[in-house]
């Protein structure tokens, strides 16, 4: 077991890197840089931005720029002249942010918080995190529901808001989210105070939460009512069990694989960000950060918007095969 | 235990494992509940004698005793959407309006602008200009001081205007003093004489930086030295681009600004908080002496909101003061009893244009582009596809501005005329006319509106114009240095001068290099205007200047931005007469007039 969650995790290692290097590809093939930006305002002069994309290492060849940021270079201090090995991603160094001109890197700018505030790391993976707990918490239990009371009218109640929920997705659940709650009701403010350790994330927990919510829902029912008729299921109860104990101890653990397998995935997209959910209540998480560098050509951040989702993916699947395991005693892994 | 428990209870634990590092780790330090709870306004206990006590300063007795309901109006307190987070608010390398909004109102260069726009002395108490017009001298307010107390001298504005042409700063400004300090050029080699970074590092450095045009003379007279005259260089001394930063701030790293302690100014306001991507709290600054005071309002809050939606429900919820009105919500706001009673109309800053490639048929030929430019309605556009945000234009410098020419109407809209012009330039219905591309940064907003032009080429001139939408990056590359055959483009004012315009358009211009635009006639007038100490003269020459610009049409203009801006009724002081069309002044609507009195 032990030598297999090390084999897992050194895997993740050449997938990090492959997956930088097509991100870091497709971001330099795009045409526009990060200093084209605002044609109706003032631009660098065009020996300033050479200067600026020296000092970036943009002038490098391409696969001398992506070793750079994945792994190291060796470059001259710029003060005193002198070489030194300057470190990439490997070492956690995530480039500098363009935006900003190269004044923050990118690891300060998402896991760095200040005093009176946390990281946009904390946001998105807080709101992640509690996001997925909503969706778990109430979405099995009402599959489970929908499924032993298979088409009586709270199974189609079940079905049809959960349809809704996932049809609606994250922007138009938050709108209207914002617009009741906000507006109309005013139990919240439009403008959050995250000052505040409760009330800001209650909204966003909810909006995002939802679309999960429904669509785990959806799969804990299909399985269940997949489950419902096996072989094993009608044996238990013609030995007389509980119907508590049937549905608790035989029939969830196998219906709950699949929903499982999909946390993992669910868990690295929420952890790192969602774009709609931020934007609508303000969060200041990483989500936006990653869709606005695409925009602003800033490839140091684009690069860590997709090598922390593949991280977190990496490791999440790794803990749902170990979970799968736990669950169903046929898995074993060596 | 039962096995089976034991390993249910595992995998529960497992998933939990798999959520609780992750909070742990990233937890940093956590939000003190209580910081929201303390007075909104910390009036300063010792505040200087100079501060002026005329201003109607509400007394103490006054200040609410409860804490503020969030999302309610409080005297003195000001809440404005500024958009997205500034990406860096250092004065020598800002260029975007949200970061120099930020930049003003935390410093005070040499001059600042009175409400007219015209250039009065800001920091500096008054300047004396010699004969010749080539030497300014500013002689600086003695009782002039940092927020910290600390007293801004000569010397802080000399490292501020050497800081910004030292080629390691590398901003996006470093060009605009280009030729017109002494000793700039040399020593911004690189941003005025093209030198690349190798060549410009052989330079004696230390040498230029001491020989540059900017001296202090003492602790309170700065001596700023000019190539040749330039009488709009008033307006550029009251620029971000000369903002006192001092070297002690600076020295604590490239992203000294980030932090509120190091962002100290002399401007009329503090940056107290920046809870960054959501808000910043400003509030006086109660050493401020200087035209701009004294300031009614106790604080300010900037918050972050880039959704128009989201930030329109926040004005409806009484959660904003001041907010502008987005395409989308035009119809929504005049519609509404209480909103539409709330507009006021606020000028922009800013010309939109098509640019056509003179170096490329058919724009090569001047009656194409005549033609193209009296085909097109204006103000049929800016009513039907811009919702009367905006206003049609015909000329380059926008209404409000000096150098604003009303009557150069020169290429109305007349198809009429227009099928005529394109039959003589040799094209009777577009017959024989190239493929015609117009390129365009393709936002969902932008589709729509081009579709509208295209449409009046093929209505009024018989042409098919090709529709190129890129994405919005790509397409600033792509008018840099090949620019495409028939673009959208613009220019929004760096400072109120013709010369911020017109002089753009001379050969190897800024915009002109765009277009490949290039006229003797035009280039000789700026250059004379450039110069011309006589202001009736000079207003005359770029009068000239333009007259040629839009006579020639390298550029269709189309219109002036600005548009509706929402403000609750017990905000006072923001009126149109009360507002300069320049958008990165003082938060746009100029913030020491203004008072909140709900």
């Amino acid at each position: 077991m032990t030598a297999y969650i090390i084999r897992r995790i050194l895997w993740n290692i050449p997938v990090l890197i492959i997956v930088g290097f097509v991100t870091f590809g497709i971001a330099k093939l795009t045409p526009g840089g990060p200093f084209d930006t605002q044609p109706e305002r003032r631009q660098l002069s065009p020996r300033v931005e050479a200067i600026l994309r020296e000092r970036f290492g943009m002038d490098l060849p391409f696969w001398r720029q992506f070793t750079r940021y994945m792994f190291f270079d060796v470059v001259p201090d710029p003060k005193t002249g002198e070489w030194k090995i300057q470190w990439g991603a490997i070492a956690g160094n995530l480039g500098p942010t363009y935006s900003s001109r190269g004044a923050r890197t990118v690891q300060q700018e998402l896991f760095e918080g200040t005093p009176t505030r946390p990281s946009k790391f904390y946001y998105s993976a807080r709101l992640g995190v509690q996001a997925l707990l909503f969706a778990v918490v109430f979405g099995i239990p009402l599959g489970i529901l929908a499924a032993l009371r298979q088409n009586t009218w709270l199974d189609y109640l079940l079905s049809l808001s959960s349809t809704i929920f996932v049809a609606l997705g994250t922007l138009i659940t938050s709108l209207i989210l914002v617009i009741v709650f906000a507006v109309i009701l005013n139990w919240f403010t439009v403008i959050p105070d995250w000052n505040d350790p409760v009330k800001p994330w209650i909204l966003p927990t909810v909006a995002l939460g939802t679309t999960s919510m429904a669509f785990i829902a959806r799969l804990t029912r299909s399985s269940v009512l997949e489950v419902k008729r096996q072989d094993y299921i009608r044996t238990a109860q013609a030995k007389g069990l509980a119907g508590q104990v049937i549905v608790w101890r035989h029939m969830l653990k196998n219906a709950l694989l699949p929903v499982v397998t999909i946390l993992g995935p669910a868990l690295a997209g929420l952890i790192t960000g969602t774009l709609f959910v931020e934007t609508i209540f303000q969060v200041p998480g990483m989500g936006r950060t990653f869709v606005d560098a695409i925009g602003k050509r800033d490839y140091s951040m684009i690069m860590a918007g997709s090598l922390i989702y593949v991280f977190f993916l990496g490791i999440a699947n790794l803990l749902v095969d170990i979970a799968y395991g736990v669950l169903d005693p046929r898995i074993s892994y060596k | 235990m039962n096995p089976l428990r034991w390993r249910h209870a595992l995998a529960l634990m497992l998933l939990f494992g798999l959520l609780l590092p992750i909070l742990a780790a990233c937890g940093g330090g956590t939000p003190p509940a209580t910081q929201a709870t303390t007075a909104p306004a910390e009036q300063p206990t010792t505040a200087p004698a100079t501060q002026p006590t005329a201003a109607p300063q509400p007394t103490a007795a006054a200040q609410p005793t409860t804490a503020p309901v969030a999302g309610t109006a409080q005297p003195g307190v000001l809440r404005l959407n500024t958009g997205s987070e500034p990406d860096n608010v250092d004065p020598q390398k800002a260029s975007f309006v949200n970061e120099i909004q930020f930049i003003m109102m935390a410093y005070q260069a040499l001059m600042t602008f009175d409400l007219d726009m015209n250039p009065v002395p800001g920091a500096a108490e008054k300047v004396d200009v010699s004969a010749d017009g080539t030497v300014y001298t500013f002689t600086l307010r003695r009782d002039g001081k940092y927020s910290d107390g600390t007293p801004v001298t000569a010397r802080n504005f000399e490292y501020a205007w050497k800081r910004l042409a030292d080629p390691e700063t590398a901003g996006e400004y470093q060009s605009l003093p280009c030729g017109i300090i002494k000793g700039y050029s040399e020593y911004s080699a690189a941003a005025c004489q093209g030198l690349s970074m190798e060549e410009v590092m052989k330079l004696d450095l230390d040498k230029l930086r001491d020989e540059f045009g900017v001296k202090a003379l003492d602790d309170y007279t700065l001596q700023i030295e000019l190539v040749a005259p330039a009488p709009y260089f008033l307006s550029m001394a009251a620029l971000w681009i000369g903002a006192p930063v001092r070297e002690e701030d600076v020295a604590k790293g490239d992203d000294w600004w980030y932090d509120p302690a190091n962002y100290i100014g002399n401007g009329p306001f503090v940056l107290k908080e920046w809870e960054h991507d959501s808000k910043a709290i400003w509030e006086p600054n109660p050493y401020y002496v200087g035209p701009l005071g004294p300031v009614k309002l106790k604080r300010v809050e900037y918050y972050m909101i880039t959704d128009g939606q989201v930030a329109f429900q926040a004005y409806q919820n009484g959660e904003l003061d001041i907010l502008g009105v987005g395409a989308e919500d035009l119809a929504t706001v005049k519609s509404d009893p209480v909103l539409s009673q709330q507009i006021i109309d606020v000028p922009g800053s800013c010309t939109f244009y098509f640019g056509f490639n003179l170096a490329k048929p058919p724009f090569d030929n001047k009656l194409v582009r005549q033609a193209f430019a009296q085909a097109l309605d204006r103000e049929a556009y800016v009513r039907d596809v811009f919702q009367g945000l905006g206003t049609p234009t015909y000329s380059f410098i926008p209404p409000g501005f000096p150098g604003y020419q009303p009557d150069l109407r020169l290429w109305e809209f007349n198809p009429e005329k227009a099928k005529q012009t394109l039959a003589e330039a040799g094209y009777p219905n577009g017959q024989g006319l190239p493929e015609i591309k117009l390129t365009y940064s393709g936002t969902a907003r932008n589709n729509a509106r081009f579709e509208w032009v295209a449409n009046q080429f093929k209505q009024n001139l018989g042409i098919d114009v090709i529709l190129d939408p890129i994405d919005p990056t790509a397409f600033a590359a792509a008018t840099k240095d090949n620019p495409p055959q028939m673009f959208s483009l613009g220019w929004c004012a760096d400072y109120p001068d013709p010369q911020n315009w017109v002089s753009l358009f001379q050969t190897n211009g800024l915009l002109s290099a765009r277009v490949n635009y290039s006229n003797p006639q035009l280039d000789e007038l700026v250059r004379q205007a450039d110069i011309e100490q006589d202001p009736v003269r000079r207003a005359e020459l770029y009068a000239q200047a333009q007259t040629i610009l839009v006579e020639d049409a390298p550029v269709v203009f189309m219109l002036n931005n600005g548009g509706p801006v929402l403000v609750k009724p017990y905000v006072k002081g923001v009126t149109p007469e009360t507002i300069t069309p320049l958008d990165y002044w003082l938060g746009f609507f100029n913030l020491p007039n203004v008072d909140v009195q709900p």
